[in-house]
């Protein structure tokens, strides 16, 4: 009964347009409220407040704000110019550019819509000059930056480490370094399907776009890009090499990449003014406070579905429907793709790990694995519509509709999937690099 | 008004998150450099956070920023547009006034009982302060959107945020 009210009201209270973190909070306060009276208001206050101070949650902001400057400082400028003197002259080039950029940003910025926003605004319209359909370019960009939050730093993985933490440890560090691969093999899948589209335009309406392509890039040209991109290559290598190499912890980790984009934005590349600093604090601070708001008011939630038993009865439900390992974990894709489509990651982690941790550990699946491919869920959902958040982003970008670009991002999806059950079902796509470098 | 209080939200946000990098830097610096931890910090940081988080909350309400699922609302009538507008923002009150509320009971009885912060000794009500302080933010930023909302859907002339 509590369960279809939790349930209930929140479905509800989003289908009428409620910001989906106070509708968590909403719907929890009905659930306490009825139960325990004014003591459940005191509840949901204490339990809100203390989500949010918690010392790991801190590299998020720290994350967000050295993405925001990141997009600010120029680096992606010269990411893409790199990117194409050297593939830039190939036949696929700018689709090869577009995945490999979007790949790089997110292995410095941990966000999905932070990267598509980053790189769309060059992107896209170089997509389209080459013969690519806007609808097809934003597609790509959108989907491609979806990788953001699967590939090595993010945000999703920590929150999750926080989540599942609750029930079984799991750590940031391999969490990190299992979401490398699974990353990669969702770009060489959009690659694929980019391609796959180009050929099938091709075919209809005869060669496209060979005139726009550009002369190979000399090797000295390739060098004088490589100079430029080199400050921005080298944050990963900071952050990453950092936390691997026992230097840091991940919160310091975005805290060191934080000064370091500064220092580029300002020394280097010189395109940072305090203006601009305090536009980007702003806009970092309140891309924070969305996410932590989730965080806080989702803790109720998953409080509840903790201490009410949802989590066992629901369960006991999907056990009773099949005791096959494969199906259950067909079953709970399904779950999280139908809920990626409808609310953020993090609001899933929050509701739907309660549920179904404890289901995939019955069927001995490593939590790092889950993590992964929960993610990659995830992540699809924020390029399907109808309200995935980077469609919106690129959307804006592009100046296409939300319906022409559901159109043009079809393709990579379904090339998505293919890996998400690939992920799925071979758990050494993701445990291979932890287990060889040994992080535990 | 509107725009002393606008720049006022901002000012917090941009200060505190100046703040906190800079702890968060120092730290990494002394620790790595110095050999020396001024961990005892993080205890500022940490309650920083949750100021930032809920002023931050604040601007989002103002500038739409939380996410939310419009498809219902836009192919609305107005009279459904009308009772969604209300019924959300009169929740959303609902929600940071309790927030409001049990957040100050909380620092009043920290207050009354002198409770101090583990590793500053700090009064710990200070900190709690952070999160009816943002709550409060986030109550007048409710008010005004879906006071700004209604008139627009009916038609009573713009009003900037």
């Amino acid at each position: 009964m509590t369960a279809i009210i939790l349930f209930g009201v929140f479905f509800l209270l989003v289908m009428l347009r409620m910001p989906i973190a106070v509708a968590l909070a909403i719907s929890s306060i009905v659930v306490l409220f009825t139960g325990s009276g004014l003591f459940g208001l005191e509840l949901v206050a204490d339990i809100m407040y203390t989500s949010v101070s918690k010392f790991t949650l801190l590299a998020i902001p720290f994350f967000i704000l050295a993405g925001v400057i990141m997009e600010h400082a120029g680096i992606s400028k010269r990411l893409i110019d790199f990117a194409q003197s050297l593939v830039g002259h190939r036949k696929s080039g700018i689709i090869f550019v577009t995945v490999m950029t979007a790949i790089f940003f997110a292995a410095i910025s941990g966000s999905g819509p932070a990267t598509v926003a980053a790189i769309g605004g060059i992107l896209i319209p170089g997509m389209v000059k080459n013969g690519y359909k806007p609808e097809t370019a934003a597609g790509l960009v959108a989907s491609s930056g979806a990788i953001g939050i699967i590939i090595p730093p993010s945000i999703a993985f920590i929150v999750f480490a926080v989540v599942a933490g609750d029930q079984i440890p799991v750590s940031i560090g391999r969490l990190f370094m299992a979401g490398v691969i699974p990353g990669l093999l969702l770009g060489v899948g959009f690659i694929v399907a980019a391609i796959w589209v180009r050929r099938r335009q091709e075919k209809r309406e005869g060669p496209i776009g060979n005139q726009f392509v550009m002369e190979p890039a000399t090797a000295a040209e390739r060098l004088k890009a490589f100079g430029h991109a080199i400050w921005g290559l080298m944050i990963p290598v900071i952050i990453l090499g950092g936390i691997y190499g026992g230097y840091f912890t991940p919160t310091e980790a975005a805290v060191v990449a934080v000064f370091y984009s500064l220092f580029i934005g300002f020394f280097i590349h010189r395109e940072l003014t305090m203006k601009k600093l305090y536009d980007i604090l702003v806009a970092a601070g309140i891309q924070t406070a969305v996410v932590m708001f989730i965080v806080s008011a989702a803790s109720v939630y998953a409080y509840i579905i903790t201490t009410e038993q949802i989590a066992t009865q629901i369960s006991d439900v999907m056990l009773s429907i099949s005791g096959n390992k494969i199906i259950i974990l067909l079953l709970i894709n399904i779950i999280l793709l139908i809920a990626g489509m409808f609310i953020d990651a993090i609001s899933a982690y929050y509701i739907f790990i309660p549920i179904l941790l404890p289901i995939v550990l019955l069927f001995d699946v490593d939590p790092t694995v889950f993590g992964v491919f929960m993610t990659v869920n995830l992540a699809i959902g924020l390029f399907t519509p109808p309200v995935g958040l980077n469609l919106f982003v690129a959307a804006g970008i592009s100046n296409t509709s939300i319906g022409q670009i559901s159109k043009g991002v079809f393709p990579f999806v379904v090339s998505s999937i293919i890996i998400l059950l690939l992920i799925t079902f071979i758990p050494q796509l993701s445990t291979f690099l932890p287990d060889l470098l040994n992080i535990k | 008004m509107g725009k002393i209080f606008n720049r006022l939200e901002e000012w917090i946000v941009v200060i505190v998150l100046s703040i906190m990098s800079t702890i968060a830097f120092a730290n990494v610096l002394s620790r790595g450099l110095a050999k020396y931890s001024i961990s005892f910090t993080e205890e500022i940081t940490v309650n920083l956070f949750v100021m930032l988080t809920f002023v931050g909350t604040a601007i989002g309400v103002r500038k739409y920023a939380h996410l939310g699922f419009t498809l219902v609302y836009d192919k609305g009538n107005l009279l459904l547009k009308n009772i969604i507008t209300i019924l959300v923002g009169l929740m959303m009150v609902l929600l940071f006034f309790i927030l409001f509320y049990y957040g100050l009971k909380m620092a009043q009885y920290q207050m009354t009982m002198g409770q101090k912060t583990p590793s500053l000794g700090w009064p710990q009500w200070w900190f709690s302060m952070s999160m009816p302080i943002g709550a409060f933010f986030c109550l007048v930023r409710s008010i005004q959107v879906t006071i700004t909302e209604f008139r627009l859907q009916n038609g009573k002339g713009e009003q900037s945020v």
